[in-house]
């Protein structure tokens, strides 16, 4: 009895467009919208070696020095500029093509060649004024004091930055994923149209088939658990297919620890599917005032943990930290984060226990609001 | 006794939906519920089957209690919901196996009782249609078998022909009496008192929660004094000719509406003639005269003072 009812409701779950759509298709939607989106941001911080060409010139061979100073700052892992050496009138072709930001032609006062302003030539104007000032004063200290030259090239090259950059974790921070932990909150939650879904198919007073269902030689709790547990297949399924689609497809990173983290969607699905249940037991209104209300909590759920402005998360935990405890999406979010920053912190543990007591808190309210057998009206 | 209901009262709220109702429905019979929309009948249903609680009152089935978790009893009862009742996303072979599967565990069994219920309501062309690919007809086909796959003792059909073309209906009518023939008893209800009397074996008319009448169809029409309703479409009719009409010998009533003249005699003999005669004698040319025994819409005009169609 158990299986037949458990197949059948798969097959159902399986057939029903909406569902389907609202808790696979829309997230994964959704994800890859973020990629798009974030992948502009992402980019615009990304520095790129500035376009320079030095000019070729009499000048450029008598002072080596400033040649090799470019061609070191154009080399390494983290390169400054982009040289080209060549001729004045190739450097002004280029210029006019935009290939390079500026050129700069060697002297006792190196000149700088630019058609607009913007970053890159404010950059390259810093550069050689902090050259040229530091000639000069080389220069000049040769010519007064040269017993002076080997201290003054000491603390030349003794700059130094005495703030130390220390993370809290090893892990490279990508402020991104909030976006898309939030996101895996949000389609956990939309789990709740699965809920939804299970309670009006045995409650008679929500609709027929449940009527024609009660009327049978089996306990609708049976029947509602085998419904439940079809419903906890398919959409952990379907957050398994989001995930991966998420991390092969699109690159978002989730750490080192799979099984936590399908611990972490696991009771996240369980939490999504019982607060549906419960919202459909409790509203006591048609269907599609149901519905509103399992996308308006999840929604609002996820806007809280940080889905679509980052910032509204820090908000929260800065100022209101009680809502970003009662906010399931939120705990959901935050177990992902603590899992891929902090391994397994104390942070972790605290928010899979929330869900899970959240999960029990829903299981138990539907189970007393639903336990009846006979209706007052139908 | 297949089902004893014994003075069932059901409330909602201030409306009183079901007044000490009592009845009983013997083995092997059809019993038909008859009455206008809002009459009740829905809500003993349901009563019965449990779904709904009740104020005041007995119900038993097969002479045992009825409860939500007599599945002894349930398993033995197959129903027909006014509204179709099936799932959207299955086939309609998916449907009857899925609610079939609800009472019979083994694989096998259920099988041949899904292909036979397919072959009882003529769906063995639509098997891999989903419900949304069916019409009216064919839909009210698919509810009743999957209400009636298992083989139940007792069918309650409620309103099963609602928004069902003429030969869609005919051929449940005909299935609901092959079902009593091959031995359930079935409970049939309706406000198409054309039905009722077609197929029913005993029939009880509800108004507003009370039993306003039950026996055969017969005994039904015996309960009231009209024996014949006569019709003419006349020509032209005077005040005078319609007074001998009146003086005849058994009428009730004469009403003249747009020239068609209604008449309404209590039991008795020659009253056909009588009127022929009378029209003769008066020289009242009409077109077509036309006699009618009593329908149950008689008798429900009789007794509650309106139409059952109201």
């Amino acid at each position: 009895m158990f299986l037949h009812n458990f197949t059948y409701r798969v097959k159902c779950l399986l057939r029903q467009k909406s569902l389907v759509f609202w808790t696979m298709i829309f997230p994964i939607a959704l994800a890859t919208f973020f990629y798009i989106a974030l992948s502009n941001i992402r980019t615009i911080d990304e520095f790129s070696p500035i376009g320079v060409a030095l000019i070729d010139n009499e000048a450029l061979s008598a002072q080596p020095a400033f040649k090799e100073t470019l061609q070191q700052l154009a080399e390494g892992e983290r390169p400054l500029f982009d040289l080209t050496v060549s001729d004045e009138s190739a450097a002004l072709e280029m210029l006019k093509d935009y290939e390079i930001s500026g050129f700069i032609k060697a002297g006792v006062t190196p000149e700088l060649v630019v058609l607009g302003s913007g970053l890159n030539q404010s950059i390259l104007k810093n550069f050689l004024d902090q050259y040229s000032q530091n000639a000069a004063a080389i220069t000049e200290i040769v010519s007064m004091n040269p017993e002076a030259l080997p201290a003054l090239l000491e603390s030349l090259s003794m700059s130094q930055n005495h703030v130390v950059e220390k993370g809290i974790t090893e892990k490279p921070m990508n402020p991104m994923v909030i976006y898309f932990y939030a996101l895996i909150a949000m389609a956990c939650l939309y789990g709740s149209m699965y809920g939804l879904e299970e309670v009006n198919r045995v409650q008679a007073n929500l609709s027929t088939k449940a009527a024609r269902i009660n009327i049978a030689p089996v306990h609708k709790l049976k029947v509602f658990t085998a419904g439940v547990l079809a419903a906890l297949l398919m959409h952990f399924s379907g957050l398994l297919i989001l995930l991966a689609y998420m991390h092969f497809v699109l690159g978002v990173a989730f750490g080192d620890h799979l099984i936590q983290l399908l611990v972490v969607i696991f009771v996240g699905s369980i939490m999504g599917i019982s607060l549906g249940t419960f919202i459909s037991a409790v509203v006591k209104k048609s269907e599609g005032v149901k519905i509103a209300v399992v996308l308006v909590v999840s929604m609002l759920g996820s806007f809280l943990a940080g889905m679509n402005i980052a910032e509204v998360k820090y908000y929260i935990a800065e100022n209101l930290p009680i809502i970003g405890y009662l906010n399931p999406a939120t705990l959901l979010s935050d177990a992902l984060y603590a899992l891929y920053y902090y391994d397994f912190s104390i942070r972790f543990f605290i928010n899979i226990a929330g869900m899970s007591l959240y999960s029990l808190l829903f299981c138990t309210l539907t189970y007393f609001i639903i336990r009846g057998r006979k209706y007052a009206s139908l | 006794m297949i089902v004893k209901v014994n003075q069932l009262v059901k409330r909602y709220g201030d409306l009183l939906a079901l007044d000490h109702l009592s009845f009983e429905v013997k083995q092997g019979e059809i019993f038909g519920l008859l009455g206008p929309n809002g009459s009740g009948k829905t809500t003993a249903i349901n009563c019965i089957l449990s779904l709904l609680k009740y104020d005041k009152g007995e119900i038993t089935v097969f002479d045992k209690p009825m409860k939500p978790e007599a599945y002894d009893i349930k398993r033995d009862i197959g129903i027909v919901m006014q509204d179709v009742a099936v799932f959207d996303e299955l086939t309609v072979y998916e449907n009857i196996d899925y609610f079939c599967g609800l009472y019979v565990s083994d694989k096998k069994e259920r099988k041949a009782l899904v292909e036979e219920a397919i072959n009882f309501v003529g769906l063995e062309a639509f098997t891999k249609f989903y419900p949304k690919k069916l019409s009216g007809g064919l839909l009210r086909r698919l509810n009743i078998a999957c209400g009636i796959a298992h083989k139940p003792k007792l069918i309650i059909l409620d309103e099963p022909t609602v928004a069902v073309d003429p030969q869609s209906r005919n051929k449940i009518l005909e299935g609901i009496v092959a079902l009593n023939k091959q031995g359930a008893t079935i409970i049939y209800t309706s406000h198409y008192m054309e039905e009722v009397e077609q197929i029913c074996s005993r029939i009880m008319i509800l108004d507003n929660g009370h039993m306003i009448a039950t026996g055969t169809k017969d005994e039904l029409k015996g309960m009231i004094s009209l024996g014949e309703k006569i019709t003419i479409e006349t020509f032209e009719i005077t005040a005078s000719q319609i007074d001998a009409m009146k003086a005849l010998p058994n009428i009730i009533s004469v009403d003249e509406q747009n020239g068609v003249l209604t008449i309404r005699s209590a039991k008795g003999k020659n009253n056909l003639e009588n009127v022929l005669e009378t029209l003769k004698r008066e020289q009242v040319s009409f077109g077509k005269i036309y006699s009618e025994l009593p329908t149950l819409n008689d008798v429900f005009l009789e007794i509650t003072g309106k139409a059952l169609r109201d």
